[in-house]
C-alpha cells in the first residue's frame, strides 16, 4: 500500500477536500451576507403575490436573489442548474408548468401570449433573413389552445403586402368573441415609415378577417423623427378592453457646448378599441409623457408616473371618462436610483432599483392610500460601491 | 513458435515490407539479417503489435497476439525501455509489479553477471550498461520467447562479448529467440536458423548447422552467394 | 483493475515533482501575496487615521473591508491558478508524446505491458483529473489558511470574515473551478474529462497515422464537438428552442457520455489494432 502513497493521497485529500467544501455550503444558512426588510408602514402580508427578481453587487458580492412575498432567498447558490430553473420569466414558467406541450417551441416573450379562463393563445411572425439588408416571407403562426377541451387551433397565414416590410414583430395578443387580433409593428422598406397595425383573424374559421394601421411613425430625418411603443398593460398576457399606443416626437438638438442630444418634443396617444374596432386619438397633454418616467393602463385607465422631491406624482388618464386624477406617493427612500413600476388591479407596485437601496411600495390607485412601505438593505459594514438591481416584478 | 505469415506494410509510398514469411522455433535462435532499413525492426514491432501490418499474419503458438502474450513473449529494443531518471532497482520493481512472469531471482543473477549496481540510475549508465539493463529487463521475464534488435550495436567490445556469452548460458537455452543484425560475426557460432532478407522480401531462410555440415559453408559465405546474386 | 491502478500511480509520480512545485508556487504565492495586500492596506489604514484623523468606519466605508476577496482579486492569487490550469492542460499532450520522444522509448514498454492497453489511456486520464481535483483541493485547504492568517494581520475594525465558500461565490473567476453546486461540479468535471478523452483520441490518430493522423484526429475533434452540440446547433439554424432548457441538459449529459464512450472505443481500437511505435 506505500507504494501507492501518491495516488491515495491526492485522492483522498480531493475527496475530503472537495466533499467539505460542498457540504459546509449546503449546511451553511448563515450568510454574512444579510439584506434585510426594514418596513416602514404597512403589512408585510400586502407583498402577498408579488416576486421581485434582481440582483446585489458590491466590491466583495454578486449574488441573484427572488423577493417572494417580501421575503428575500438568495438563487439556489447561483447554481447553473439554477439558473436553468431561472430560464424564463416565472409567468412563461408558470404556462409551462401548465401547458408544456402547447408551449414546446414557441417563442418565449409574453408579447405573443394571450390567456384569458378559456384559452391560451399565441402568435408570431416567422421571417427569413434574406442574406442582405432585410427579412423576407413573414408569416403568421398562430396557435389556440382551449382549455377545457385541451383542443387546438393551428394555423399559418402569409402576412398580407409582406414586401412592404423589412421587419415585422408581435406587440400583444388579444382575442375578443372568437376573434384573435395580432398588434404588430412592421418597419417599412427602405424610406417607407414603420408602422403599427393590428391584424384581425377569425379562429372559427382560420382566416384573416381584417387589418388595419394603427399608427404611423413618420416624419423621419436625421434630426426629427417619431418613436413609437405599447403602452403596456399590467400583466402582457391578459385580456384588456383598450390598447394603447404612443408615439414621441424626437429632435436631436445641438447644445451650447456643441453637443448633440436628443430631446422628447412631446407625446400622442392612441387607444384602439377591441369592441368597436375604433381608434380613439386621446385627449393627453404631449408633455405628460416627457415628464413621467413610467406609464402603463390598468383596467381602462392609463397612469403616469412622475418623480417628485418626496416621491412619486400618479396622473391619471381614464379612456371612459376621459378624466384626469392626480395622486401623491411618498417613497420611503432617499435615494430612488431607478424605479420600476407595475401593477395589478387597482395596486401599483413600485420598486427602486440601480441604487444602494431596494425600496418597495405599494399604492391603492383608487383611494390613493399607501398600503405598504418598506427598504431592503445590506445588514452590517458598508462599501463605497453597493448596487441593487431590479430585472423584473410579476404580480401573480 | 513463431509464425510469420506473408506480412507487407507500407510507409507512405514505401513497401517495406513485401510479403515476409518466416518461423522461429522454440529452443532455437533465428537471426534476421539485411542490411540497415530493410525492415528487421519493423518486423519484430509487428510480432509485437506494436506497428500494424497492411496484410498478413503473425502468430504465437498458433494464436494472435493479445495481452495475456506478453507473459509469454517479450522484446528488447535497441533503445532501453525505461524511464531514465529510474534507478536499476526502481525499473526491477516496476517489471515486478507489472509482469507475473518476473523472476528476481535471475534479474539478480543478470546483475552480477553484467557487474551493475542497482541504485544506479539509468541515465547515469554508459552506452554498454544501459544495453546490458535494457537486456536484464528482457532476460528475467520467465517468457518462451525474446525478440532482440540489434543487441550488439553501438557497444564497445568488452560488453559485446559479455552480451555474446549471454546466449550460451541457460538464460537463453530452451527458448525461442529472434535476433536481428546486419553484422552477423559476432554471433555466428551462435545461431540455429539464418533469415536473409532484402527489398521487402526473405531471399533465404535457412539452417545454418545444415549448411555447414552439407555444403560446408558459413553464414557469411551463403550471405555473399545471396546478396551478390 | 490492480494494474490500471498501478498505472494511475505511476503516472502520477512521473509528474509529481513538477506538480509538487506548482502546489508550492500556489501556497507561496497566495501566502505572500495575503501578507504583501494585508499590509498595504493596513497602512493605507494607518494613514488614514493618523494623518486625515479618519475612523476605522469612515476609512472602511470609504475603502470597503480587507476580506480574501481583496488578495483573489490580485495576480497573487490568480497567477498560481493559471499557472496550473496551464501545466495540466499541456500535459494532456505532454503525457503521450513523452513516451515517444526522446533517448528512451518507453512507449515500447507500456504497449508490451501484460494488461488492455486502453488502461494506459485511462490511467493517463484519470491521472491528470486526480491532479486537477488535487489542486482545486489545495485551494479550498488554502482558503481556511488564509483566513486565519487575515485575523493576525488586519485587525477587527477592518476585517471582513469570508467562509471559504463565500468566498468562492464572491469572486466569478473562482467559480470556474469550483462551481456553486455539487450537481454544477460533477457536470462540469465531467465535461473536463469528456474534453481530455476526445483529446486523447486524437492524439492518438496523430500516433497511428503520423501526418495523415493529425487531418484524422481534427476530423474527429470536430465530429465530436458537433455530436455534442449538436442540440444547440440544431436549434440554432432551426430558430426555435424546441426542448426546454432541463430536457438539453439530459439531452447534453447522454450525448457526453456517448461521445466519451465512443473516444474510449476508438481509443481502444487505435491502440490494439492501428497504434505504431
Amino acid at each position: 500500500m506505500k507504494k501507492y502513497w501518491k495516488l491515495l493521497s491526492i485522492t483522498t485529500i480531493a475527496v475530503l477536500a472537495i466533499g467539505t467544501f460542498y457540504i459546509q455550503k449546503a449546511i451553511a444558512n448563515e450568510n454574512s451576507l444579510e439584506l434585510a426588510l426594514d418596513t416602514v408602514s404597512g403589512e408585510v402580508a400586502e407583498l402577498k403575490g408579488m416576486e421581485i427578481s434582481g440582483g446585489y453587487f458590491d466590491n466583495y458580492w454578486n449574488k441573484r436573489f427572488t423577493i417572494t412575498a417580501g421575503e428575500l432567498e438568495f438563487d439556489n447558490n447561483d447554481s447553473f442548474i439554477g439558473s436553468l430553473e431561472r430560464f424564463y420569466q416565472p409567468k412563461i414558467n408558470q404556462l409551462i408548468n401548465d401547458h408544456r406541450s402547447f408551449m414546446r417551441g414557441k417563442n418565449s416573450d409574453l408579447a405573443g401570449f394571450y390567456e384569458d379562463e378559456q384559452l391560451l393563445a399565441y402568435a408570431n411572425v416567422d421571417s427569413k433573413w434574406d442574406g442582405q439588408s432585410r427579412y423576407k416571407d413573414h408569416n403568421f403562426e398562430i396557435d389556440v389552445l382551449q382549455k377545457g377541451e385541451n383542443e387546438r387551433i393551428t394555423f399559418e397565414q402569409k402576412v398580407p403586402n409582406q414586401q412592404d416590410y423589412r421587419y415585422m414583430y408581435v406587440m400583444d395578443v388579444q382575442v375578443q368573441d372568437g376573434q384573435l387580433s395580432i398588434f404588430t409593428r412592421n418597419e417599412g422598406n427602405t424610406d417607407a415609415p414603420t408602422e403599427f397595425r393590428v391584424y384581425r383573424f377569425d379562429l372559427a374559421s382560420e382566416k384573416l378577417i381584417s387589418e388595419d394601421s394603427l399608427m404611423i411613425l413618420d416624419g423621419m430625418n436625421s434630426k426629427k423623427w417619431h418613436e413609437g411603443n405599447l403602452v403596456t398593460t399590467s400583466t402582457e398576457t391578459e385580456p384588456t378592453e383598450n390598447v394603447v399606443f404612443a408615439k414621441t416626437e424626437m429632435e436631436e438638438v445641438e447644445t451650447e457646448y456643441e453637443e448633440y442630444m436628443v430631446e422628447e418634443k412631446g407625446t400622442e396617444y392612441v387607444a384602439y378599441n377591441l369592441s368597436t374596432m375604433e381608434k380613439t386619438e386621446l385627449d393627453i397633454p404631449a408633455d405628460l409623457s416627457t415628464d413621467s418616467f413610467n406609464e402603463l393602463i390598468l383596467g381602462s385607465t392609463i397612469y403616469f408616473i412622475q418623480r417628485t422631491e418626496q416621491g412619486l406624482t400618479v396622473i391619471s388618464y381614464n379612456l371612459e371618462n376621459e378624466q384626469e386624477n392626480e395622486l401623491n406617493v411618498d417613497f420611503p427612500s432617499t435615494d430612488q436610483g431607478n424605479m420600476i413600476v407595475n401593477g395589478k388591479g387597482d395596486r401599483l407596485y413600485i420598486v427602486g432599483g440601480d441604487s444602494k437601496e431596494l425600496p418597495i411600495t405599494i399604492v391603492d390607485v383608487n383611494t390613493g392610500e399607501t398600503l405598504y412601505q418598506g427598504i431592503y438593505k445590506k445588514k452590517g459594514a458598508n462599501g463605497v460601491y453597493q448596487l441593487f438591481s431590479i430585472d423584473n416584478i410579476y404580480i401573480k | 513458435m513463431i509464425e510469420v505469415k506473408d506480412i507487407k506494410k507500407k510507409f507512405g509510398r514505401k513497401q517495406v515490407l513485401n510479403g515476409v514469411s518466416f518461423t522461429a522455433n522454440k529452443g532455437e535462435i533465428t537471426c534476421l539479417i539485411g542490411i540497415n532499413g530493410v525492415g528487421k525492426t519493423t518486423i519484430l514491432n509487428a510480432i509485437m503489435a506494436l506497428t500494424p501490418v497492411n496484410s498478413g499474419e503473425i502468430l504465437l503458438d498458433g494464436q494472435k497476439v493479445t495481452k495475456q502474450s506478453f507473459e509469454k513473449i517479450t522484446f528488447i529494443p535497441d533503445a532501453i525501455t525505461m524511464i531514465p531518471q529510474m534507478t536499476i532497482a526502481e525499473a526491477m520493481e516496476f517489471m515486478d509489479d507489472y509482469y507475473d512472469s518476473w523472476n528476481q531471482n535471475r534479474a539478480t543473477e543478470l546483475l552480477g553477471f553484467f557487474k551493475l549496481k542497482q541504485e544506479d540510475k539509468i541515465s547515469s549508465l554508459s552506452k554498454g550498461n544501459t544495453a546490458k539493463v535494457n537486456l536484464l529487463l528482457g532476460l528475467a521475464l520467465d517468457v518462451d520467447y525474446i525478440l532482440m534488435d540489434e543487441p550488439f550495436s553501438g557497444i564497445d567490445i568488452f560488453s559485446r562479448e559479455q552480451i555474446a556469452d549471454v546466449f550460451t548460458s541457460h538464460l537463453i537455452e530452451g527458448r525461442g529467440v529472434i535476433i536481428t543484425t546486419h553484422e552477423i560475426s559476432d554471433i555466428e557460432h551462435l545461431i540455429d536458423k539464418v533469415v536473409l532478407l532484402d527489398e521487402g522480401i526473405v531471399l533465404k531462410e535457412f539452417n545454418s548447422e545444415e549448411v555447414r555440415e552439407s555444403e560446408g559453408k558459413s553464414v557469411v559465405d551463403v550471405m555473399r552467394e545471396v546478396y551478390k546474386a | 483493475m490492480m494494474r490500471y491502478f498501478k498505472l494511475v500511480n505511476f503516472e502520477l509520480g512521473r509528474f509529481f515533482k513538477l506538480y509538487g512545485v506548482i502546489i508550492g508556487i500556489t501556497i507561496l504565492s497566495q501566502l505572500v501575496g495575503l501578507w504583501v495586500v494585508s499590509n498595504s492596506y493596513m497602512e493605507r489604514a494607518n494613514y488614514a487615521m493618523f494623518e486625515e484623523n479618519l475612523s476605522p468606519a469612515q476609512f472602511v466605508s470609504d475603502n470597503g473591508e480587507m476580506s480574501l476577496l481583496v488578495l483573489t482579486r490580485t495576480l497573487w492569487f490568480l497567477g498560481p491558478i493559471a499557472l496550473g490550469a496551464i501545466a495540466l492542460l499541456f500535459n494532456i499532450f505532454f503525457v503521450w508524446y513523452r513516451d515517444w520522444f526522446g533517448k528512451n522509448t518507453f512507449i515500447y514498454r507500456l504497449l508490451m505491458l501484460p494488461t488492455a492497453r486502453i488502461n494506459v489511456y485511462l490511467a493517463k486520464a484519470t491521472s491528470i483529473l486526480l491532479m486537477v481535483l488535487g489542486l482545486v483541493a489545495i485551494q479550498i485547504v488554502l482558503l481556511p489558511v488564509e483566513s486565519v492568517l487575515l485575523k493576525w494581520l488586519v485587525t477587527r475594525d477592518f476585517r471582513l470574515d469570508l467562509a471559504p465558500a463565500e468566498v468562492v461565490s464572491g469572486f466569478r473567476e473562482l467559480m470556474i473551478i469550483l462551481p456553486a453546486g455539487i450537481i454544477d461540479f460533477i457536470l462540469a468535471y465531467g465535461a473536463g474529462i469528456m474534453v481530455i478523452f476526445i483529446l486523447f483520441t486524437a492524439i492518438l490518430f496523430e500516433r497511428s497515422y503520423r501526418i495523415k493522423g493529425i487531418v484524422f484526429g481534427a476530423i474527429y475533434v470536430a465530429l465530436a464537438t458537433g455530436i455534442f452540440l449538436s442540440p444547440i446547433i440544431l436549434e440554432g439554424i432551426i430558430g426555435t428552442n424546441y426542448l426546454y432548457p432541463m430536457e438539453l441538459l439530459v439531452l447534453e449529459i447522454i450525448l457526453g457520455l456517448i461521445v466519451s464512450a465512443a473516444s474510449i472505443w476508438v481509443a481502444n481500437y487505435l491502440l490494439t489494432k492501428r497504434i505504431t511505435v
